[in-house]
């Protein structure tokens, strides 16, 4: 084998070396394990186990391994004043470590990114929605003429309506609530919807049509409903491919490395391998099987088949990757100190 | 002739740490070596050798003063081919094979990959890690650290070596490789400034010595006049002693002491020298 000769090369080739195992056998792993045969696809959301450990893997093993590798990355590693000198850059070669390992973790996750959601059982086509806000009152009432509005902010193609309702206590016996989706043209469909639980989720097909304000109305039972946000979701008629989501999902993921890294590198600069290790580490816990991260919505809105532009996971992914920038400059500013 | 390191007024200082003060690691310090010149870095543990030898390397912004190498400063990266640091301790990325390391050392001060590639097998044959070129530096041991560190410094065929103890840890045969390929590249033209408590081996490659005490100077020269005494010693072989004393005579006739009529041992790093030290020795530790 040719030799490697730069950072990014070196860097890249020992994260693939380490990774490469635990992350295919996670990923094995999950393909062999039995599932029930699923009536929705959608529900294949309740496997976001086997499909976020092998990629929790990968980017935990290409990230550390980076950090140990490279001698640069923490203070006062053995030999790390030869590569200082080989490489004069203000991080000697570490942000090209960073890189690699952010190249090793894509190259070992865009597979399972792209064919495990769907040998997983997700829906082949992922569905773009919009959520839809209550105006005025969230509350539907068991009573007559009793309606709560949603109004979009621009008309969009739409050819299923989601809800999944906050059902109250009733006043007296419970019987389930009958609603009707009702737009300024009249019924979206011509069945009632029956609301049974809490959290129910209930989708109403109708062929694609523009909407901007429709209403959902009381027909009868006993059930207060509530339509908090996020309750109600509109399903574009436009759909997409399965397999770019999967992209997605894998690029998103690289979030969380990139934050982790990018505190480990300015870390580094006055603090030695084992507490670069530990914050990098934490970081990669909390971002990725944590909830703070985007790792887990994400996952499970690809398994579900939700395209992930149209959710709230970018927007929540979004700190990540400013943060992790903001930690790469002002690293980059900070001259260490040295002390022999 | 042209000068390979100027130094002038240079001092590093430390700063205190908690309630200790601020270490001076090196009094203000002038300094020339002309091109050509083996300058030795003499004295104790903690005397600042290795701190001057950081400082002309680029490593070390000094407190005070001022260097140039080879007449640019010692950030200059122009500076990365034509002036080689061999630091003390160990390599970097202990999982890499002793080929992988010079590769990446060939690549970083820019040479062509097949230079860098030729260069490096020629070197880790005549240091005598042909055998463990393709090992892994982990599990190298100190002397084979130290040889490949020292093809590391010589694959650029630099202007200027600046060696941190080059043969601490090696054994006489080790230690007579790399003091023979020092040599050749002071015959080609180089320098070389080395710190190194080895006193024999000082004296055997260097032309000038600095001795460094507490960062201060303590005497500096060329080695011939700081070790010259008007002592001179005569080597005779096939004699009695009645012929001994014959020459004792004549050098008294001619004015002379005789202070003393012994019989010299060869030093011990003749007798390995003689035992072929210069020779590779296949993967030997």
């Amino acid at each position: 084998m040719r030799p490697a000769r730069s950072p990014f090369r070196l860097v890249l080739r020992r994260s693939l070396v380490i990774a490469a195992v635990p992350t295919a056998l996670l990923a094995g792993l999950s393909l062999v394990v039995p599932r029930p045969d699923l009536a929705d696809p959608r529900a294949a959301g309740a496997f976001v186990a086997w499909l976020q450990w092998p990629l929790a893997a990968a980017s935990a093993l290409t990230t550390l391994a980076a950090v140990w590798f490279w001698p640069t990355f923490a203070n006062d590693r053995p030999g790390a004043e030869l590569v200082q000198r080989l490489l004069p850059g203000r991080l000697h070669g570490a942000f090209a470590a960073v890189l690699a390992a952010l190249t090793a973790q894509l190259l070992l996750t865009l597979p399972i990114g792209i064919w495990w959601p769907i040998w997983l059982g997700a829906p082949p086509r992922a569905e773009a929605t919009v959520d839809a806000h209550a105006r005025g009152d969230l509350l539907l009432r068991p009573q007559e003429r009793a309606a709560v509005v949603f109004e979009l902010p621009a008309e969009v193609e739409v050819r299923a309506v989601e809800l999944r309702a906050l059902a109250m206590l009733p006043d007296g016996p419970a019987t389930p609530t009958r609603v009707r989706l009702v737009a300024d043209d009249g019924p979206l469909v011509a069945a009632a919807i029956v609301v049974a639980e809490s959290r129910q989720v209930l989708r109403a097909s109708f062929p694609a049509r523009p909407l901007r304000r429709f209403s959902i109305e009381w027909r009868d039972g006993s059930l207060p409903l509530l339509f908090p946000p996020g309750s109600v979701q509109l399903v574009l008629a436009q759909d997409h491919c399965q397999r770019t989501n999967g992209v997605l999902l894998v690029l998103l993921l690289l979030l969380p490395s990139w934050l982790a890294l990018g505190l480990g590198v300015l870390s580094g600069r006055a603090a030695k391998l084992p507490v670069v290790a530990t914050v990098v580490g934490a970081i990669l816990f909390v971002t990725t099987l944590g909830d703070v991260g985007p790792a887990g919505p994400a996952v499970q809105a690809v398994l579900r088949g939700q395209w992930l532009p149209g959710t709230a996971v970018l927007r929540t992914a979004l700190p990540l990757l400013l943060v992790g920038c903001a930690a790469m400059i002002v690293a980059r500013a900070v001259v260490p100190k040295r002390w022999r | 002739m042209a000068t390979a390191v100027s130094a002038q007024q240079l001092t590093v200082t430390y700063p205190g740490r908690r309630r200790r003060g601020p270490v001076v690691a090196l009094a203000p310090l002038d300094l020339e070596v002309p091109r050509g010149r083996v300058l030795g870095l003499l004295g104790p543990n903690g005397s600042g050798k290795t701190t001057l030898l950081r400082v002309l390397a680029g490593l070390l912004e000094p407190t005070g003063g001022s260097a140039t190498v080879l007449g640019e400063p010692p950030t200059s990266k122009a500076l990365r081919r034509t002036v080689a640091f061999q630091p003390e301790g160990q390599l970097p990325m202990p999982v890499l094979s002793g080929r992988e390391f010079l590769a990446f050392v060939g690549a970083a001060i820019g040479l062509p990959n097949t230079t860098s590639d030729e260069r490096g097998a020629a070197l880790v044959e005549r240091l005598g890690l042909g055998a463990a070129a393709d090992r892994p530096l982990g599990g190298y041991s100190t002397g084979m650290q130290k040889r490949l560190n020292l093809a590391a410094a010589l694959l650029g065929e630099p202007e200027l070596l600046l060696l941190d103890e080059p043969t601490s840890g090696l054994d006489p045969f080790g230690s007579e490789l790399v003091l023979t390929l020092l040599r050749e590249r002071v015959a080609a033209g180089a320098s070389i400034l080395m710190a190194s408590h080895q006193l024999l081996e000082v004296e055997e490659l260097c032309d000038d010595v600095l001795v460094l005490v507490g960062g201060q100077v303590r005497a500096r020269g060329p080695l011939g006049e700081l070790l010259g005494g008007d002592e001179q010693a005569l080597v005779l072989r096939g004699l009695d002693q009645g012929g001994l004393d014959a020459v004792a005579d004549a050098a008294r006739a001619r004015g002379g002491d005789v202070l003393r009529i012994e019989r010299p041992r060869q030093p011990l790093h003749a007798l390995f020298r003689r035992l072929g030290a210069g020779e590779a020795r296949p993967g030997a530790p």
